[in-house]
């Protein structure tokens, strides 16, 4: 496969991890977040400073990071125990400046500089193939599948559907809105630090615009234009915003333009995304 | 003389500069149905709000079965075994109807009990069987009332709060409501209810408190509300 090929299908799988991460807290939880690409930014950091820094092995530099992004979710899901929709909205827009911010400026984060010499994946002793990093990739948008679809439908899942639907009717069935919406927080926050890593790793370098608040907009676009809440949706979108600008490229003056127009048109469209209720896509499935 | 299950002691609950509820003190017995009458304004909503936590009570106490709780969270209140069905039945309208009702039963692990609750609710509510695949959003007014009821009693409470269950319902919807209340009484579940329709009030309680702008003003029996001179005119329009 060619290496412009690859690049793109592992850009698709990191950014496929993204939209099903977000999806847990925004399509399960219901609680909007327009900072994902923060807790994505902490991943990918954690990752590089523990490897260049401190020389710590990739596995368990890797391990290390995605504790260290869950636990910075469980502490920026916070504010969505006081405050819920337009003005969560806003708070998540805070904290993905802030992260950026702090990863800008100190230079034990590289400053504008950012971090370069991330180490790629290696086996014994050889650094592995960019087509054995894309079937890593895709085993691990596999597992972020699996962990969505068992979060889906356990009870957890169903409790946090409730907090969603409903918040007030849950906390008087006894179901508490802190424990789901952190742990909403918590698990999507775990797959956007693996995320972090696979890109980190992948690029070899990393800087804080990687990680601005326009990629928060579109990791959100990618699941609502699949269609929250749902599965194959997030995975639809991911696929979509990522590959249509490219399919544009031949008119390249006028890409952004058209991926735009094709955003607003679908949003009056297809509301639900194309995977949602009385979406495209999923009628279409249904009905064959 | 059954043990109360919950006392309501001086409770005092502010919203700015409005006081909803001033000293209010009332009890419920094991077993009971107890109705709290008031107008529009009186404050039997943010009474049972208060009980349930969903209003900061600034002064009193509310203990239930033994344990003050007035500081306890919403969902550890439902822990304990309050079940409240808030005004305007609160289901969740994108879950089918089945969902809801397992929700409302979200911490008995033991599946057998779940399915014996289950049986128990279907066979009080048999509309709601038939309509068990359908999301809880497509249902009618009564039957989101019948579901918020019933998800409530999935839980297996030791009481049962309402907040005015027959608003905005058709008049042969509220019998078929209150029917339902008989029932649950009948089998032994202690009650709370909020009401404004006194008459319907009179046909299921054991006992009435009136409520106005947030006092207890009366506690009265069945045949005491309906011979009072003074509820018969500002309650029964007689």
């Amino acid at each position: 496969m060619g290496d412009y090929l690859t690049t793109l299908l592992i850009t698709v799988g990191i950014y496929t991890i993204l939209s099903l991460s977000l999806n847990i807290i925004v399509g399960y939880a219901g609680q909007i977040s327009l900072g994902h690409a923060a807790f994505w930014a902490i991943g990918a950091y954690s990752f590089a400073v523990l490897t260049t820094k401190y020389s710590i092995p990739f596995v368990e530099a890797a391990f290390f990071s995605i504790v260290i992004t869950t636990l910075v979710g469980i502490f920026l899901g916070l504010p969505s125990l006081r405050v819920s929709e337009d003005f969560l909205a806003i708070t998540t827009i805070g904290i993905n400046f802030i992260v950026q911010g702090i990863f800008n400026s100190f230079d034990y984060f590289g400053g504008a500089m950012g971090i370069g010499n991330i180490p790629f994946p290696t086996m014994h002793g050889d650094m592995i193939s960019n087509n054995t990093f894309l079937f890593i990739t895709y085993l691990l948008v596999a597992l972020t599948i699996i962990i969505s679809y068992i979060f889906k439908v356990s009870w957890a899942g169903l409790a946090s559907f409730a907090i969603k639907d409903d918040e007030l009717a849950a906390d008087v069935s006894g179901i508490s809105p802190v424990i789901f919406k952190l742990l909403s927080f918590a698990i999507g926050s775990a797959l956007a630090g693996l995320a972090g890593i696979l890109y980190a790793s992948f690029m070899g370098f990393i800087s804080a615009n990687d990680f601005s608040f326009p990629v928060s907009v579109a990791i959100l676009a990618m699941v609502m234009v699949g269609g929250e809440g749902t599965i194959l949706g997030p995975i639809f979108g991911a696929f979509l915003l990522i590959l249509l600008p490219e399919f544009f490229r031949p008119i390249h003056s006028y890409r952004m333009f058209l991926y735009g127009i094709l955003l607003v048109l679908m949003m009056i469209y297809q509301p639900n995304g194309f995977f949602g209720k009385k979406g495209i896509v999923w009628s279409m499935i249904k009905k064959s | 003389m059954e043990k109360n299950i919950i006392e309501i002691k001086n409770l005092k609950v502010r919203y700015e500069n409005i006081q909803a509820l001033n000293n209010a003190t009332l009890n419920v017995r094991k077993g009971e149905c107890v109705t709290i009458v008031g107008a529009n304004g009186a404050g039997k909503s943010s009474l049972l709000k208060a009980v349930m936590g969903f209003n900061k009570t600034d002064e009193g106490n509310i203990i239930f079965n033994n344990q003050n709780i007035e500081n306890l969270p919403t969902y550890k209140r439902a822990a304990l075994g309050i079940s409240f069905v808030p005004e305007g039945a609160r289901v969740f309208p994108k879950i089918n109807v089945l969902g809801n009702l397992l929700l409302g039963a979200y911490k008995e692990k033991d599946k057998e009990k779940i399915i014996e609750r289950l049986d128990y609710i279907y066979s009080l509510f048999p509309r709601l069987k038939e309509r068990e695949k359908q999301l809880a959003g497509t249902l009618s007014g009564g039957e989101r009332q019948m579901l918020a009821m019933a998800r409530a009693l999935m839980g297996k409470p030791l009481l049962l709060m309402m907040d005015e269950i027959s608003l905005g319902l058709m008049p042969k919807l509220v019998d078929m409501v209150f029917e339902v209340v008989e029932e649950l009484h009948k089998s032994g579940i202690t009650i709370l209810l909020s009401e404004q329709n006194a008459h319907k009030a009179a046909e299921v309680a054991d006992r009435i408190y009136i409520l106005e702008l947030g006092k207890i003003t009366k506690e009265t029996d069945k045949e005491g509300l309906l011979n009072d001179p003074y509820i018969k005119k500002a309650y029964l329009g007689k």
